[in-house]
């Protein structure tokens, strides 16, 4: 056998000129932070219109419009969970329009109307009664309830306003240098950065 | 006449990525064999960019993560059966496997660790270096006795939450605690090298694949210059469906494989590598069995899916609220984890359990995946306190290596075959009171971590039992074990198997034991040995 050395150059032009042009392009890709803003009148493909409009106002009690951030609405978290369930499998689109129709009916027996008809005050006192049944492992709604606001946080956090206005992150960019944490932006940590 | 390759290298990942280099670079005419298709970065799998934006598209393909991952889009499913406590095993088809998804931790195995070898640290210690140099590891010198630093670039700075948990470290050691906090080493160049042109950009997306090549994969670095010397073909899409022996019963002949298109193929080769990770090595050896080697191929010891071990943990979360005020904006870096929690137990054993642990400390805000995802409540106040207890905590992974045991063991389902009619492998994992043991440690101190750092804990196991314990399915080792000894190990010093003198193996199953630290720096630099050695055989004429 023969030996086969690369010298400095051949690797340079291997990897240098040959692969790494191609990549430069991916990196350009890569950092051109693409936008995106749900259709204002997205009208929904696999929740009912009902049933959308439910999940939107959950959505909104669960991650509201306040002084943080606009809310779950104005995001397009609702946009987002229909989509996903428009693709999921017939299992978790069965327990989603069961949930749904659970969710009506606590609000039914406890303000003897769907959610959708009852006040602001009482959907509130809804959502209250659910949220206290999240960690309830023999609750139906309150286990529904927990999945719920799990993807809808979850949507809220992937879409474009709820990263750069609730989170304020303004990451997924190409960076020189990572800076880590910045020296004078906290006391209490009593040794120098690794 | 038909070609007959030197050698014949099955597996593509971080081991067969290094030794079809190696082999390629010593003039040996070498045949890649991978089971999947060449992915692209950028393209193929690319978490850049708006995820709402690309998520409609990603959910029509039929995938099920919401963002970009590698992993998650490609690894196999359904191809094992779980005995025992509840298992996983991780395999990435596609050129590169498992170099594409890891998150390039490079932490050397100390001397203390190799004192469970047959071979001893200065052995390895020249191709850890080599392989440092070609891969691009970043870090510190941190001057541990059971880490030996290596060839490093410049590190990658600690966000404000590891720098919390490094104080309580700091002060636990002040207290004369066997107990070290260091930055993370990884295989990203950080600044200009001579191998690895595109330099990290530090976005995080390291595990869910690097769009632009900066972390070192199989497929990125050896592979593309084992192709330059004009000695390597690489057989993409070619899955190997059968070993065939010589008629000598001491020698493989080649292998079969099934194309794309459904044909079946012959390789022929004067020597063999399997690198097809831990575990599917062992399948492999397993199902070759024949009338004349019934328990499979190498493995007259019956030692062959044994021995076999993986990492586990629990996770810790700490909040410290003296990172309210620290600036959120961007704490992508290198991927999650940046820290780590290490030298315990290397001294002076732990009385309750044998071996030792490592925790990996990440923190920040991960859009993507948010670290802290329970929280109760809802309106103002729930995303007031998600966001602030994700904006403060850190989190704590730990790993440990299960301890070996004849109950742990990789054998072949009598029931289930894969698409070509080969055995599915049983993976047989039963966790022992060393392991829980060592994961209650492991809560207490990340609990004294947090604490002596000005933290408290946000959460941590209710209770450990096998249950609770995370597996990590891509950590794998064994199941061919090196050793002297042809009556309990599968290989000798050289990876090259007792039985079969033109059969080698070039991934993690030859590990004779595993300490705590991520497998895939070893696993490189035992191939890159193991291939030396091959190349060094066929200069003298023994194979």
């Amino acid at each position: 056998m023969t030996e086969f050395q690369f010298d400095r150059r051949e690797l340079i032009k291997l990897l240098g000129f040959g692969v790494a042009a191609e990549l430069l392009s991916a990196h350009e890709v890569a950092s051109a932070a693409g936008q995106f803003a749900p259709p204002s009148d997205y009208l929904p493909r696999f929740l009912t219109k009902s049933e959308y409009q439910l999940t939107s106002e959950l959505c909104e009690i669960v991650i509201p419009t306040d002084d943080q951030s606009p809310g779950a609405k104005q995001a397009g978290v609702p946009w987002f969970i229909d989509t996903v369930l428009l693709y999921a499998n017939n299992e978790r689109k069965g327990a989603w329009r069961t949930g749904l129709s659970d969710i009506d009916a606590v609000a039914v027996r406890l303000k003897g109307d769907s959610f959708l008809r009852c006040s602001e005050a009482d959907r509130l006192q809804v959502v209250q009664k659910l949220a206290q049944d999240e960690e309830d492992t023999t609750s139906r709604e309150g286990q529904f309830f927990g999945e719920l606001k799990a993807l809808a946080i979850e949507g809220f956090c992937l879409s474009d306003l709820g990263m750069t206005q609730y989170l304020h992150y303004r990451g997924n960019v190409a960076l020189a240098e990572f800076p880590g944490c910045a020296p004078t932006s906290i006391t209490g940590l009593d040794r120098e950065p690794v | 006449m038909k070609e007959v390759y030197d050698v014949c290298v099955v597996g593509s990942g971080p081991g067969g990525g290094i030794a079809a280099y190696a082999l390629a670079t010593a003039g040996a005419k070498v045949a890649l064999v991978e089971a999947g298709p060449k992915l692209r970065p950028g393209v193929d799998f690319n978490a850049h960019g708006s995820p709402f934006a690309k998520l409609e598209t990603r959910l029509k393909a039929g995938r099920t993560a919401l963002v970009s991952s590698v992993w998650q889009d490609y690894a196999e499913r359904n191809h094992f059966t779980s005995v025992g406590d509840s298992s996983g095993h991780g395999l990435l088809k596609a050129v590169g496997g498992r170099s594409l998804c890891w998150a390039g931790h490079c932490l050397r195995f100390g001397r203390g660790d190799f004192r469970q070898w047959p071979i001893a640290y200065d052995e390895v210690a020249t191709y850890y270096s080599r392989a440092e140099k070609f891969m691009a590891v970043y870090g510190h010198r941190d001057g541990l006795w059971n880490m030996p630093d290596g060839e490093f670039l410049k590190p990658v700075a600690l966000r404000c939450g590891e720098r919390a948990l490094e104080s309580g470290v700091g002060r636990l050691k002040s207290q004369s605690r066997q107990i070290e906090f260091i930055g993370l080493r990884k295989a990203m160049p950080t600044e200009p090298h001579p191998i690895r042109k595109t330099q990290c950009h530090y976005c995080g997306h390291c595990m869910r694949g690097c769009e632009v090549d900066a972390k070192y994969t199989s497929a990125n670095t050896p592979i593309p210059l084992a192709q330059a010397t004009g000695n390597l073909t690489l057989f993409t899409e070619s899955t190997m469906v059968h070993i065939v022996m010589d008629r000598d019963p001491r020698r493989v002949a080649g292998i079969l494989y099934r194309t794309a298109d459904g044909k079946i193929e012959r390789i022929d080769c004067k020597a063999l590598v399997l690198a097809c990770s831990a575990l599917e090595t062992s399948r492999q050896l397993l199902a070759n069995n024949t009338k004349e080697l019934p328990s499979g191929l190498a493995n007259s010891s019956g030692q062959v899916g044994r021995n076999i071990s993986s990492h586990f943990g629990v996770t810790v979360v700490g909040v410290f609220p003296q990172l309210k005020q620290r600036d959120p904006s961007n704490d992508d870096g290198t991927d999650y984890y940046h820290g780590l929690v290490t030298g315990l137990y290397w001294d002076k054993p732990n009385p309750s359990f044998e071996g030792s642990y490592q925790i990996q400390c990440g923190s920040g805000i991960h859009p993507i995946e948010m670290a802290v995802r329970n929280v109760p409540g809802f309106g103002s106040e729930f995303k007031r306190r998600y966001f602030e207890i994700n904006n403060i905590h850190a989190g704590l992974g730990m790993q440990g290596a299960i301890a070996m045991s004849a109950a742990n063991l990789v054998d072949l389902d009598p029931e289930r075959r894969d698409a070509y009619g080969v055995p599915l492998p049983r993976l047989n994992l039963h966790y022992g009171e060393n392991d829980l043991a060592m994961a209650r440690d492991m809560v207490q101190l990340s609990e004294e971590i947090i604490e002596a750092g000005g933290g408290t804990v946000h959460s941590k196991p209710k209770e450990i039992t096998s249950a609770t314990l995370r597996l990590d399915q891509n950590h794998w080792v064994g199941g061919a074990r090196m050793g002297r000894d042809p009556k309990t190990s599968v290989v000798n010093l050289d990876s090259q198997t007792h039985d079969i003198a033109n059969l080698f193996i070039g991934d993690a199953s030859v590990f004779p034991a595993y300490p705590e630290k991520n497998p895939t720096l070893t696993n490189i630099a035992l191939s890159w040995r193991m291939s030396d050695r091959l190349a060094a055989k066929f200069r003298r004429g023994e194979l």
